[in-house]
């Protein structure tokens, strides 16, 4: 009964949403939207996407959104992989299968613009080199909700969110600043002085048994503490709170006793 | 027997369904959403260009206008996260942000530009930004290099062909010193 909690409770306005978007397709359409999945190539990571957001869960039949095997019977495209070179003439053929009115949905990054195939020789890069498409949807692959969202932008029922952003320095001096934890190494007030070669090694050790995400806020955590501590034993305890901070994971506590070394170290051979 | 137990459980537990366009949906804490640029805290170095994977990320200097340019567009972006982890500034962090659905790819592009520095002794631009060199001298201040840092902090606000030609005369001065 643990999963019931989760469950979130569905309102009468969602409801009345639902209802406006099948109104709206019926009333175009006369019947609910037919959707084809066309797979020029892909690793298959987008269907499973896109069979997730026909699952319970997502479930986009509720919006009267259907999937169907034939071209003949599609309104809209989900189209999805790089566009082989194989599959270049079959993808014109679909296109001028499908009747009009048409929507044409790019699914993936290799759908909008080749993925990480965008120069090979064996693809054409993105469905738009080869037909026009209607709505881009990015992500590797893109969350079902993100598909979702994509259908219904391209139904007109929610707005894009993305806008292009364009930023253009002014004033250098005045506008650049420093973000944590690069700002603890300039730290004018910290009782123990911190050298460059010293704030790499921190963050290079926290990395290499971390990895990148965890390594990053480990180091950070560990620099702001050896940004305020005095002496080495002062850090040694200090250090212990980022162990129970972190549930005292002995993972986190190894990492964080290898820190406290690369500091002794450090401290050792400067003397 | 089964099958009328299945019902009651399911009337029971109610519909599992997401009421999505009312409600944002939640992702997970550690999700690979879009990359966001902090462009105040961006120095402009191309790391993340050149690790990016998909090559969306690209950084080109323009001598004419004397800027660095970083562009981005998300059509192709992997989320794989590798700019966040070679950014050496933390001004490239990926989001939670996934509804990335757009209907050109214009609005899915991000373009920040830096200004370039110039040279001291040319006064021609320079191949990296203003910022970036303000950080490499700071850094020097910061390292244990003491005796070259001084030398080597000169070096940060000359062109290459100037960097080239200073360091032959003061090899030049070494050599008919010795």
């Amino acid at each position: 009964m643990a999963v019931q909690s989760k469950v979130v409770p569905r309102t009468t306005s969602v409801e009345k949403l639902e209802e406006e978007v099948r109104r709206k397709i019926f009333d175009t359409l006369k019947r609910s939207l037919y959707v084809l999945r066309v797979d020029t190539g892909s690793c298959n990571g987008c269907e499973i996407e896109i069979f997730a957001a026909l699952s319970p869960l997502y479930d986009v039949e509720r919006f009267g959104i259907k999937l169907v095997i034939s071209p003949r019977h599609a309104d809209a495209l989900l189209v999805t992989g790089p566009v082989t070179r194989q599959y270049r003439p079959v993808l014109e053929r679909v296109y001028r299968m499908t009747p009009d009115p048409k929507v044409v949905i790019a699914v993936g990054a290799c759908a909008c613009g080749g993925g990480v195939w965008y120069n090979s020789f064996a693809v054409e890069g993105g469905v738009d080199r080869v037909i026009p498409v209607d709505v881009y949807v990015p992500g590797c692959p893109p969350h079902p909700i993100a598909i979702l969202h994509g259908i219904l932008v391209a139904l007109d029922v929610l707005k894009q969110k993305m806008k292009k952003v364009s930023y253009r320095e002014e004033k250098p001096e005045k506008e650049w600043k420093l973000k944590p934890p690069l700002v603890l190494l300039f730290e004018e007030k910290a009782p123990i002085k911190m050298s460059w070669e010293l704030y790499r090694d921190i963050v290079r050790t926290a990395r290499k048994y971390l990895g990148y995400l965890y390594g990053a806020r480990i180091a950070k955590d560990y620099l702001a503490i050896l940004g305020q501590v005095k002496t080495l034993d002062e850090l040694r305890e200090a250090s212990k709170k980022i162990v129970e901070a972190w549930n005292r994971d002995p993972r986190i506590a190894q990492v964080v006793e290898e820190l406290n070394k690369v500091v002794e170290k450090y401290f050792a051979q400067k003397q | 027997m089964s099958f009328i137990r299945l019902v009651e459980y399911s009337s029971r537990r109610g519909v599992a369904t997401h009421p999505y366009p009312e409600k944002p949906f939640e992702v997970d804490e550690l999700y690979r959403g879009r990359p966001v640029l902090d462009a105040s805290v961006c120095i402009g170095c191309g790391a993340c260009a050149n690790a990016c994977p998909a090559e969306t990320i690209r950084v080109e200097t323009d001598y004419e206008k004397g800027v660095r340019r970083w562009t981005i567009c998300y059509d192709r972006c992997i989320f794989c996260a590798r700019c966040q982890e070679v950014c050496p500034v933390n001004a490239i962090e990926l989001s939670r942000e996934f509804e990335l659905a757009a209907r050109s790819r214009e609005d899915l592009t991000v373009v920040a530009e830096f200004k370039l520095g110039s040279c001291a002794k040319c006064n021609s631009y320079l191949d990296v930004s203003i910022r970036h060199v303000e950080l490499a001298q700071k850094l020097l201040e910061k390292s244990e290099l003491v005796n070259i840092m001084r030398e080597l902090a000169k070096y940060t606000v000359m062109c290459m062909k100037c960097r080239r030609s200073f360091f032959v005369e003061k090899l030049g001065e070494a050599t008919r010193g010795g």
